[in-house]
This record gives C-alpha cells, sequence and structure tokens, in this order.
C-alpha cells in the first residue's frame, strides 16, 4: 500500500500497514508481538502486583483520560487553530504564524505549573524560584522572534525568486 | 438501517507516512532513551543482586538522570507532532480490516495513552505537582515497561512500512490518478514536511535550551521553563525536601545531637557535634543529581565514612544503612554498597564550600558520595548501622 506526498490523503488511505508490499503480510507484527507482549504482561502484572487495585484502576483512568483529552480536545482544538489561522492569516505567513501560535501554547503548557504555582506542598522556596510570567515572556518573545525570521526568510526568497536579477 | 459514516478527509501532506516515519524514529529513540535511564536510576536507588551500580565515574548519575528529563521534555513536542500526524487513522473505517489489523490497533491504545501517561506524570513529577491519588514512582515505572513493550509490537508492524518511506525519496509510487486540484496546497500555503519537521525539531530544541540549564550549569539563565535552578537556594543550590517538610529543624539544632555507629561492629561508636568537627576532614567535589533531573556540583568537607567504620572496627565489604533524624519518610534511611562505603569520597559532610552546612542541607551532618541520586544523599543523618 503506498501514500502519496504531496496530494490529499483520507483517513482510510491511512490505514495501518501490513507489510503486504514486501511479500512478508503482518510477519514484522508477528516478531514485534512476540517480542513486545511478554514486556506489556510484564509492565501489568508488575503495576498490578505493586498497587491495590483502586491505585491500578486510577492509573488506569488516568492514562485513559489523557489519551481521552489529548484526540477529543487536543488535537481539534489544534486543527480549530490552524484553520482559524489559514483563514485569517495570508498564505505566505502561515507557516510562521502556525508555529508561533502553537509554540507559545507549548510554552505556557510547561510554564503552567510555576505560575500557578502547582505542587510543591512544601513550600520549598527552590522549586519555581522564578518569577515565571516574566520568564515566559521571554521564551514567548523567542518564539515569536523565530518566527519572525522565518517570515522574513519566505519574504526575502519570494522576492527573489520573482526578481531573478 | 445503517448509516455510513463519511470518511474525513485530511488535506495536509504532513500526515503522509515519511513525516509519520522520521517522527516516529525521533520519538522512538527519545522514549528509548528515557526508557533505559529510566531504568539506571531505577537500579541505582534500588540496587540488585545482579547489578551493582558503580561508584564511578562520580557524575554518571548526574549524567542519566538529567538525560532522562531532557529526552522526556524534548520528547513532548516530538510526541505531539507525532500523534498530530497520524491523527486521520484514528478516524479510519472500517476501524478492523483483519485480525492482524485489529491487533495492531488495540497495542496503539497502550502505546499512546501509557506515552501521554509517562510524560505527564514525568513533567508533573519534576514540578513536584501530583494531582493524581497514586504513587508516582511505581506507576511511572511499571506503566513504562507497558510503554516500552507497546511500542516494540509498533515498531514490529510499522518496520517495512517505516523502511519503505525512509527510503523512498520520491514516496509516491502511487500517484493519484484523479487528483483533486482544489485540495493541492497552494504555494506557500502552510508548511511543506521539511519544514514541519524542522518547526517540531525546533520546538524540541528549544524546550531543551531553556529547561536543560537545570542540569547544564553553563545554560543554567536560560533555564526559564525548568522548575529548578541549579544557583538557587540556600548556599548557592537547591534543596528537595527542606528541613521543616521534614520536621527535623528542632532535632538537627538539638545540643544532645550525636551520631552513632553500631551494627556488626567491634567497638560501637557515639559522637557529639563537636567531636564529628574535631575528627580528621576530607574534601571531595561532588554533584548532588536529583530524579527530578535538576543537579549541582559543590566541594564537600567532611569525616570519611571508611575511616568511621575502621575506628568501629567494621569487617571489611559490610554494607551500611545511613539513618536520618527524620521519620515517616520512605527516603529517612539509605544503604550504602561495600564499594560505596569504601570509597575515599564517600562523605559524612559537615561544611560545604567552605562553610557549615545549611539546616535545609542537612546540618549537622548529612551523607555524600559519589554517583548517587540526590534522594539517596541522606540527609540529617544520627546513625550509621554495619549490616
Amino acid at each position: 500500500m503506498g501514500h502519496a506526498t504531496g496530494r490529499p490523503v483520507t483517513a482510510l488511505e491511512h490505514g495501518v500497514e501490513d507489510g503486504s508490499a514486501e511479500g512478508r503480510p503482518d510477519r514484522g507484527l508477528w516478531i514485534g508481538l512476540a517480542m513486545g507482549a511478554p514486556v506489556v504482561a510484564f509492565g501489568i502484572v508488575g503495576l498490578v502486583h505493586n498497587s491495590s487495585v483502586s491505585r491500578v484502576w486510577s492509573v488506569g483512568f488516568w492514562a485513559g483520560g489523557l489519551l481521552a483529552l489529548h484526540d477529543a480536545v487536543i488535537v481539534p482544538l489544534v486543527l480549530a487553530v490552524v484553520w482559524a489561522i489559514g483563514r485569517i492569516v495570508p498564505a505566505v505567513y502561515r507557516a510562521p504564524a502556525r508555529f508561533a501560535v502553537l509554540g507559545t501554547a507549548l510554552a505556557v503548557a510547561l510554564a503552567w505549573p510555576g505560575l500557578r504555582t502547582l505542587g510543591n506542598p512544601s513550600h520549598n522556596p527552590t522549586v519555581h524560584p522564578l518569577d515565571y510570567g516574566a520568564a515566559l515572556a521571554w521564551v514567548v518573545a523567542a518564539v515569536w522572534g523565530t518566527a519572525l525570521v522565518w517570515t522574513a526568510v519566505i519574504v526575502t526568497r519570494a522576492r527573489s525568486s520573482t526578481n531573478p536579477r | 438501517m445503517t448509516t455510513k459514516l463519511p470518511t474525513p478527509r485530511f488535506t495536509s501532506r504532513l500526515h503522509d507516512e515519511r513525516t509519520a516515519a522520521f517522527l516516529g524514529i525521533a520519538l522512538g529513540a527519545a522514549f528509548t532513551t528515557c526508557f533505559v535511564t529510566g531504568l539506571l536510576s531505577h537500579v541505582a536507588q534500588d540496587p540488585h543482586p545482579w547489578f551493582a551500580w558503580p561508584t564511578r565515574p562520580a557524575g554518571l548519575y548526574r549524567f542519566t538522570q538529567g538525560l532522562h528529563v531532557a529526552t522526556g521534555l524534548a520528547a513532548i513536542p516530538l510526541l505531539l507532532a507525532k500523534l498530530w500526524t497520524v491523527y486521520p487513522q484514528l478516524l479510519q473505517r472500517p476501524v478492523v480490516r483483519s485480525v492482524a489489523h485489529g491487533i495492531e490497533r488495540l497495542a496503539i491504545v497502550p502505546l499512546v495513552a501509557g506515552s501521554l501517561f509517562m510524560l505527564f506524570t514525568g513533567f508533573g513529577n519534576i514540578n513536584l505537582w501530583y494531582p493524581w491519588p497514586f504513587n508516582f514512582r511505581t506507576s511511572h515505572y511499571w506503566v513504562a515497561w507497558i510503554t516500552i513493550g507497546a511500542l516494540v509490537i509498533h515498531l514490529g508492524a510499522k518496520w517495512s512500512t517505516t523502511r519503505r518511506a525512509v527510503r523512498h525519496t520520491d514516496p509516491d509510487p502511487d500517484p493519484d490518478p484523479d487528483p483533486d486540484p482544489a485540495a493541492e496546497p497552494a504555494r506557500g500555503d502552510g508548511l511543506g514536511r521539511r519544514g514541519f519537521l524542522l518547526a517540531v525539531g525546533g520546538a524540541a530544541a528549544g524546550i531543551t535550551l531553556f529547561t536543560v540549564g537545570q542540569t547544564v550549569w553553563p545554560l543554567r539563565k536560560l533555564a526559564l521553563l525548568a522548575p529548578r535552578r541549579p544557583d538557587t537556594g540556600p548556599q548557592g543550590f537547591p534543596v528537595n525536601r527542606t528541613a521543616q517538610a521534614a520536621g527535623v529543624e528542632r532535632s538537627a539544632i538539638d545540643p544532645a545531637y550525636r551520631l552513632t555507629v553500631e551494627g556488626a561492629v567491634r567497638t560501637p561508636l557515639s559522637f557529639s557535634l563537636a567531636e564529628l568537627r574535631a575528627l580528621p576532614h576530607h574534601g571531595a567535589t561532588l554533584p548532588i543529581a536529583c530524579v527530578e533531573g535538576w543537579s549541582a556540583s559543590r566541594t564537600w568537607q567532611g569525616i570519611r565514612v571508611r575511616e568511621l567504620l575502621a575506628r568501629a572496627g567494621a569487617r571489611e565489604g559490610a554494607t551500611v544503612r545511613v539513618e536520618s533524624l527524620q521519620a515517616r519518610f520512605s527516603y529517612a534511611t539509605s544503604e550504602l554498597t561495600a564499594a560505596q562505603a569504601d570509597d575515599v569520597d564517600t562523605l559524612l559532610a559537615l561544611r560545604v564550600e567552605g562553610e557549615e552546612l545549611h539546616l535545609d542541607h542537612g546540618f549537622p551532618v548529612r551523607l555524600i558520595a559519589p554517583n548517587r541520586p540526590g534522594v539517596e544523599q541522606t540527609k540529617w543523618v544520627t546513625r550509621l548501622v554495619v549490616l
């Protein structure tokens, strides 16, 4: 099964590969399963053996919850942001604009515990020792600075391609 | 009567298998690095008979654990980008095409859920933020096995696809016979594959740049997103557990404080703080390297554990339990292997950088030994028990 690059693809076309292109259907999967399944089982048994039943359920709840949060909220949100930028920003600037917006979101997520003083129940002053609002501002400035440089490169290349001399 | 759902259409070229393959390779390398360094951290904290954690190089744990945390943080944009790239597969119909296809899809559930769980809990841990009710270390360790096992299954399933996608510089062996011009990305609209991969790599590099200074001293001023700064804290470096949190504020400064050496010894010993100060002191420059990924190197002065053991008449090759004044804490004691107890740089430190230890750094006496996790460098030491 081949996938095109640079052409539209559908979800169906993104079907899981089975190795049939090399004439050995599923061989890689079975080898991977033989090697990986015992490791998965070892992890599950270890988790169950070393935790109470409620804790195991709790781990499952959190893992499943994160999966659901990612698939049902974060990715659709990213798709919406990417789509909205495509509607608002001129085509030539879209890539750096998307980089800047998504990079900012990532930086905010990483700074969040410091911004909201999450955790650190014993109020250890050496945890989150910075002014994370100011620190985040510097990081966001770096992200947008990178996006601006990127934009400048795009514009310069576009001009040089239209004015070869 | 059944209703056939429309197949969603993803027009971006960035959802193709070549993009997914490159991201998958980077993510596989990152997760393997995290898994191996995580295992090393585990055995460094809980020595196993079949694996003796070495005392040298003194900064090995600092390196492996710093790498563990830095790689985990850098893996965040890699994972998000990879999942975004393959997101159309989530919506594919039919959901299952064959037994093999069903098994592969099933294995993706623990892989993705485990990956998100590992990165989220690891991120929470370095911030000392625990919004969940389960034990971090136990769950992080065992879910790592589940995730890496699922990764092995996924690697097997995707091996031939990945090889083909990476090898073919023109991965379009099956041109669309009826291309949809409206779906073709306009020139300059959005990212090409190379630009996308560069952007994701740049995000990973940026996160590393803004966090790795918590363990790489020259980059400490750039550690703007890190929860620690290696130059910030009492006596110029961080603390993981304060004296107040440990409940030793009074007992550590009690004039009746004594350090005892007991257990399998010929002559049990007991020292007041003044007597400890009068013993021969030695210096060692060693890192405090925390499991949360920060580290700081300092010059410590104190009494060699091996000299105390010799004075007490302990047998050669004995292991030693180091006990703290703090109570009801899983790391209130630690164990020195024979090699660690015998190392010339394993000290019961009373001073750091020429100053008496700050209370939060373990006053009056703390353990400092080469190549040990910070949590095992027991503070407020009151007893050595030779085993």
